[in-house]
C-alpha cells in the first residue's frame, strides 16, 4: 500500500482503540444491563428471559415509588435552588464587588470535595446530638429543634442543603463567566435607552445567558440522577427508606438484595431519564458547532 | 452659548490623565467628528458626553442645560455604538423601540414611530427577525435606527463603520451625511479614519495624546494644519514633510531644494518671520505636480527636474516618488500619466501652498502676506 | 470595562451583607471540620461545635491516619491513602494522553462520521454509570483484575476518556488549520505534527484535564465500593467505612480528621490552581 494511503487511514487506526474500548464497555454493557433487565436474573445473570415482568416488577414496588418522588423532590429543589442561588450570587458578585477575589473562591471550593466529605460534614453539623441544633441550644434558645436529618418528612431536604452547597458555587461561575462575556456595549446601549438596572438584568441580561442556564441545568440534572455517594454518607438512604434514591435502589437491589433483574431494570430506567435530557442537548450542541 | 459645549473637560484615569483641559463647542445642526489615533481620547470623550464615564474636571452643556452629572438617560442623546451592540434576545422592532418603552411611550405610539424609522432606514422587512439573522449592514442600520427614534438632542456615533467592509463602509457613509442633511440633529462622531472625517464633518477636532490638536472646518483642518501632528495625520497619501536648514542670503531668508541627480534650487521663505535653522517643510502630494498635471493660474511656482525612483498608478491618479533633500517624497500626477521608473521628468511645487512648521515644537509658521 | 452596577449605598451594604452571609454559609463545614478535627472528644459533645479547641490535640488526626479501626483492621486510612495514589496516577494520565490523541484525531483529521464518534464518545460521559456495574464486575472477574488496583485504573480509564477527549478536541479546534497544512507541506507526518505542533502549546488544556480527571477519580466512591476488596479500597470508601460503620463510640474528631485527609489533595489542587480548576468545570458543561 502507498504511502498516502497510510497517512489517510492513521488517524482512523489511532483512535480506533479508544474507541472501541468505548463501543465494548459503554455501549456493550448498556445493551447487555438492557438484556439483563429482561431476564430474572437473581444473585447472578441469568438466560432465562420474563418479558418485561422486571419493569411491571419495579413500577409496582413502593421502594422504588419512594426513590422516584425522592427524586422528584431533590432534584427539583436541588437544580431549581442551585440556578437561583448561583444566578444571584453571580449578578452580586459582579457589581464591581471589593473582594471579589476572596469571594469566588470561597462559593467555589466545595465542589473540588467528594460528595462523601461533602456528606460527612452535613451528616455531623447537622446532627442533633452536636450540631446546629445543639449548637443554637448552647447559645441559651434551649427549646430549639432541628432535627431533619433523623425525621423521615424531612430527611430528603438535608440533601438538598448538603448537595446545593457543594454545586452552586460552580452553577455562580458559569453564569459570572457567562455575564463577563456579555458586551459592555449592549449595556452602555441600556444605559442610554433609560433602563433601569433590574430592567436591564430582567430583559436583556438574563435572557442573555439562556444557553448557561440550559447547560447548567444539564449538568446539575445529570449529577442529581447520579447521585449515590451524598445519599450513603449523609444519611445511608434513612431514616428507614426515607432518602432512597434511583441510584442507591438500583446499587442495593444489584448487590445486596439479590435481585438483579429488578436491578439491572431500574438502571435502563435511569439511562433513559438522563439520556431524554442528554441526547437533545448534546445533539443541538453539535450541531450548532458544525454550523459555526 | 452654543448648543453642545465643553468646557475644560479632563479626565484622569487611575492618576492617569486620559483627556486635559478639552474646549468644544458646536452649533445646533453640526456634525462634529472626533478623529485621532487609537487611544487618543476620543472614545472617553463621547463616552463622557453621553454620561458613560465620570468627568474628572470641567462641564458639559447640552442645550443650555449643565448636563455634567446627569445620568446617560436623562441627557436626551442617542448612541451608535461599534459593536453595533443590538440586544440579542431581542426583534428588531423591539430593539428599536426598547428606548421608548423605558420612558414609557405607549405601544401604539412607539410601533408608528419604529415604523417611519423603518421606512427612512428601509429595513421595515426586518423588523421581525432577530438581530443574529441579519447581515453587518442591516445591524449597522439598525443600530441607527434605534438611535433616529428617539429624535434626541444629539446622536453619538463610536466608530459606527468600522465593523464593515471597504465597500458598504463607503455607502454607509454617503447615508449617513444624507440623513444628517435631512434631519440635521447634531451629531458628534468619533472615528479613526481621516477620509469619514472630511467628508462628514462640518467641524473637526483632531486628537492626539489626549489634547486636541487642531479643531476646525474640514478645509482649515487639510489647508492650515496647525501642527506636524494634524499635517501628517489628515490627508491621504499623507503630507510630505521634509527638513530643511534656512540660511540668509543677502537678507533674505532661503533654503534649498537637492534632486538626487545633484541639482540644487534655492526657495525663498517670503514672508515667514523666520530666521536661518531648522525646520520642516510640508507638501501635500497635490501641490508637487508634473506640468501636464498642474494648474496653470499659479503662478508662485518652482520647476524643477528629478530622477523618478517609483510610479504607483492608482486609477484616478498616479503617485511618483522622488528624492528631494535626501527624502522620499511622493507627488501626484494624472492617472494617465506617460512618466516612467527610472526615467527623469519635469515637477512644479506650489510655493504657495507649502507649510512651514518649527522643528522642535512642531508648531506651524505663520506667514505674513505681503 | 462597563459593569452595570445597582445604585445607591444602602443597596451596596445589602448587597455586602448577602455576599458575607454565604461565604459563610460555603465556609462553615470546613470551619467545623477543621476545628474539632483538633478538639477531644468530650469537648466536642458538650455542644461547643463552633468553638476553638480548648485543649488542642492531635491525636484525632494520628488516629485517622494510622489506627484508626476500618472495616476488620486498625489501620487508620494511611494504606487506602497509598491505594488511591497508586490508582489516581496511572488513571489520570493515561487517560490524559489517550484524550489529547482522540481530540487531535477528531479535530485536525476528520473523517466521515467523525461527528458520530465524538457524539458516541461524548455521551458515554453522561450515562449513569449504575448501568455498567453489573457488566463490568463480570469482566473484571473475566480479566483476572476484579478487585484490585489496576482493575480500577481500568475502569477510570475508560470512563475518562470521554471527558479528556472533549477537552482536547475543543482545544484543538480552535487551533489554526493552516499550521497543519503548512507542517504538511514541510513533509511532517502524522505523529510528527502533534509532537512537534500541538503538543508544546497544549500546555493549558493538559493542566485542565489532569485536574479534571484527577479531582473525578479521586473522589470517585461508586467504582471504589462496586469493584475493589478491602485491601484495594480508595480512600473515600475506606472514609465511609470509618464514619458509618464504626461501632460503639461515634469518634467525631477522627471522622472529621480523616474527612480532611480525604479532602485534602483535591483541596491542595483548587487552592494552587483554582484558575484551571474553573476553566475545565466550564470546559466540561459548556461545549463548543
Amino acid at each position: 500500500m502507498s504511502q498516502k494511503w497510510w497517512q489517510q487511514q492513521l488517524p482512523k487506526l489511532v483512535l480506533s482503540p479508544s474507541f472501541a474500548l468505548v463501543l465494548f464497555f459503554v455501549y456493550g454493557f448498556i445493551l447487555y444491563t438492557g438484556y439483563l433487565s429482561f431476564t430474572d436474573s437473581r444473585m447472578f445473570p441469568s438466560n432465562e428471559l420474563v418479558g418485561f415482568a422486571n419493569y411491571e416488577k419495579l413500577f409496582a414496588l413502593r421502594h422504588w415509588k419512594i426513590a422516584i418522588t425522592n427524586l422528584g423532590i431533590f432534584g427539583g429543589l436541588y437544580i431549581g435552588i442551585c440556578l437561583v442561588l448561583g444566578l444571584m450570587l453571580a449578578i452580586f458578585l459582579d457589581q464591581k464587588i471589593r473582594g471579589e477575589g476572596v469571594l469566588r473562591p470561597i462559593y467555589l471550593y466545595p465542589m473540588a470535595l467528594s460528595f462523601i466529605v461533602t456528606g460527612t460534614a452535613w451528616k455531623w453539623f447537622l446532627d442533633p446530638g452536636i450540631g446546629v441544633e445543639q449548637i443554637v441550644q448552647s447559645w441559651g434558645y434551649t427549646d430549639f429543634e432541628f432535627r431533619w436529618i433523623k425525621d423521615r418528612t424531612m430527611a430528603i431536604y438535608c440533601i438538598v442543603i448538603a448537595g446545593v452547597w457543594q454545586t452552586s458555587g460552580f452553577v455562580m461561575a458559569m453564569f459570572l463567566a457567562g455575564l463577563r462575556g456579555i458586551d459592555g456595549e449592549i449595556m452602555k446601549a441600556a444605559r442610554v435607552d433609560g433602563a433601569s438596572s433590574v430592567q436591564l438584568y430582567r430583559r436583556i441580561i438574563i435572557p442573555m445567558l439562556r444557553p448557561i442556564f440550559l447547560s447548567a441545568f444539564v449538568v446539575l440534572a445529570h449529577m442529581a440522577i447520579k447521585s449515590y455517594d451524598l445519599v450513603i454518607a449523609l444519611t445511608n438512604g434513612g431514616p428507614g427508606r426515607a432518602t432512597e434514591l434511583p441510584a442507591t435502589f438500583m446499587y442495593s437491589y444489584t448487590f445486596t438484595r439479590n435481585q438483579m433483574g429488578v436491578g439491572a431494570t431500574s438502571a435502563m430506567v435511569m439511562l433513559m431519564t438522563i439520556a431524554a435530557i442528554i441526547v437533545p442537548y448534546l445533539y443541538s450542541e453539535l450541531k450548532g458547532s458544525k454550523k459555526s | 452659548m452654543s448648543f453642545l459645549q465643553l468646557q475644560n473637560i479632563s479626565k484622569i484615569y487611575e492618576s492617569q490623565p486620559v483627556l486635559e483641559s478639552i474646549n468644544i463647542s458646536i452649533e445646533k445642526g453640526e456634525f462634529l467628528v472626533l478623529v485621532g489615533p487609537s487611544g487618543c481620547g476620543k472614545s472617553t470623550l463621547l463616552n463622557m458626553i453621553a454620561g458613560l464615564e465620570d468627568v474628572t474636571q470641567g462641564a458639559i452643556h447640552i442645550d443650555e442645560k449643565d448636563v455634567t452629572h446627569v445620568a446617560p438617560s436623562e441627557r436626551d442623546i442617542a448612541m451608535v455604538f461599534q459593536s453595533y451592540a443590538l440586544y440579542p434576545s431581542m426583534s428588531v422592532r423591539e430593539n428599536i423601540t426598547f428606548g421608548l418603552e423605558m420612558r414609557g411611550v405607549p405601544r401604539d405610539e412607539r410601533n408608528q414611530q419604529c415604523d417611519q424609522v423603518a421606512e427612512i432606514l428601509q429595513i421595515g422587512h426586518l423588523l421581525d427577525r432577530k438581530p443574529s439573522a441579519l447581515s453587518g449592514g442591516q445591524r449597522q442600520r439598525v443600530a441607527m435606527g434605534r438611535a433616529l427614534v428617539r429624535n434626541p438632542l444629539v446622536f453619538l456615533f463610536d466608530e459606527p463603520l468600522s465593523n464593515l467592509d471597504a465597500k458598504l463602509r463607503v455607502d454607509m457613509r454617503t447615508e449617513i451625511k444624507l440623513l444628517h442633511q435631512r434631519l440635521k440633529t447634531t451629531v458628534v462622531y468619533v472615528t479613526h479614519d481621516q477620509i469619514e472625517a472630511m467628508t462628514l464633518a462640518t467641524r473637526i477636532a483632531v486628537m492626539n495624546g489626549g489634547v486636541i490638536q487642531q479643531l476646525g472646518r474640514p478645509e482649515e483642518i487639510y489647508y492650515h494644519p496647525q501642527n506636524l501632528f494634524v499635517a501628517s495625520f489628515m490627508g491621504s497619501p499623507s503630507m510630505n514633510l521634509i527638513e530643511i536648514e534656512a540660511a540668509d542670503v543677502n537678507g533674505q531668508i532661503c533654503f534649498e531644494i537637492e534632486t538626487s541627480n545633484g541639482d540644487t534650487h534655492a526657495v525663498a521663505l517670503d514672508g515667514y518671520q523666520c530666521t536661518g535653522g531648522k525646520y520642516v517643510i510640508g507638501v501635500r502630494p497635490e501641490d508637487l505636480t508634473d506640468i501636464e498635471t498642474s494648474d496653470q493660474r499659479q503662478t508662485n511656482t518652482l520647476r524643477f527636474s528629478s530622477p523618478v525612483d517609483v510610479v504607483e498608478p492608482a486609477g484616478s491618479d498616479t503617485f511618483v516618488v522622488i528624492q528631494v533633500c535626501g527624502q522620499s517624497v511622493t507627488c501626484r500626477v494624472r492617472g494617465d500619466s506617460k512618466i516612467q521608473e527610472g526615467g527623469e521628468a519635469e515637477f512644479l511645487l506650489n510655493l504657495d501652498r507649502i507649510h512651514l512648521f518649527d522643528q522642535h515644537s512642531g508648531e506651524r509658521l505663520k506667514r505674513v502676506v505681503s | 470595562m462597563m459593569r452595570a452596577s445597582l445604585p445607591g449605598s444602602a443597596m451596596r451594604s445589602a448587597l455586602y451583607l448577602i455576599l458575607l452571609v454565604f461565604s459563610i454559609f460555603y465556609l462553615v463545614p470546613l470551619y467545623v471540620m477543621l476545628v474539632n478535627s483538633f478538639k477531644e472528644l468530650d469537648e466536642i459533645r458538650s455542644g461547643a461545635m463552633l468553638a476553638l479547641p480548648d485543649n488542642f490535640t492531635l491525636a484525632p488526626w494520628e488516629s485517622a491516619w494510622s489506627t484508626a479501626q476500618i472495616g476488620v483492621s486498625p489501620t487508620g486510612l494511611k494504606p487506602y491513602f497509598i491505594n488511591s495514589i497508586a490508582m489516581v496516577i496511572p488513571a489520570v494520565l493515561i487517560s490524559t494522553l489517550i484524550g489529547a490523541i482522540n481530540g487531535y484525531v477528531l479535530s485536525k483529521w476528520q473523517f466521515r462520521g467523525h461527528r458520530w464518534v465524538f457524539g458516541l464518545l461524548l455521551f458515554s460521559c453522561f450515562i449513569p454509570f449504575q448501568i455498567v456495574l453489573i457488566p463490568m464486575a463480570k469482566t473484571l472477574g473475566i480479566l483476572g483484575i476484579a478487585g484490585s488496583t489496576p482493575g480500577l485504573v481500568l475502569v477510570h480509564v475508560v470512563y475518562g476518556i470521554g471527558f479528556s477527549t472533549l477537552f482536547f478536541r475543543n482545544y484543538y479546534e480552535a487551533f489554526p488549520t493552516e499550521l497543519i497544512r503548512a507542517a504538511q507541506l514541510d513533509g511532517a507526518g502524522f505523529f510528527m505534527i502533534f509532537a512537534r505542533i500541538l503538543l508544546p502549546s497544549s500546555g493549558p488544556i493538559i493542566v485542565v484535564c489532569i485536574i479534571w480527571q484527577f479531582t473525578n477519580i479521586w473522589n470517585d466512591f461508586l467504582f471504589g465500593a462496586s469493584f475493589t476488596d478491602f485491601d484495594s479500597q480508595p480512600i473515600t470508601v475506606a472514609l465511609n467505612n470509618l464514619v458509618s460503620s464504626s461501632t460503639g463510640v461515634k469518634e467525631y474528631n477522627v471522622h472529621f480528621a480523616g474527612a480532611i485527609l480525604a479532602a485534602l489533595p483535591t483541596l491542595i489542587v483548587y487552592i494552587v490552581s483554582g484558575r484551571y480548576f474553573v476553566r475545565g468545570l466550564m470546559a466540561g458543561s459548556v461545549k463548543g
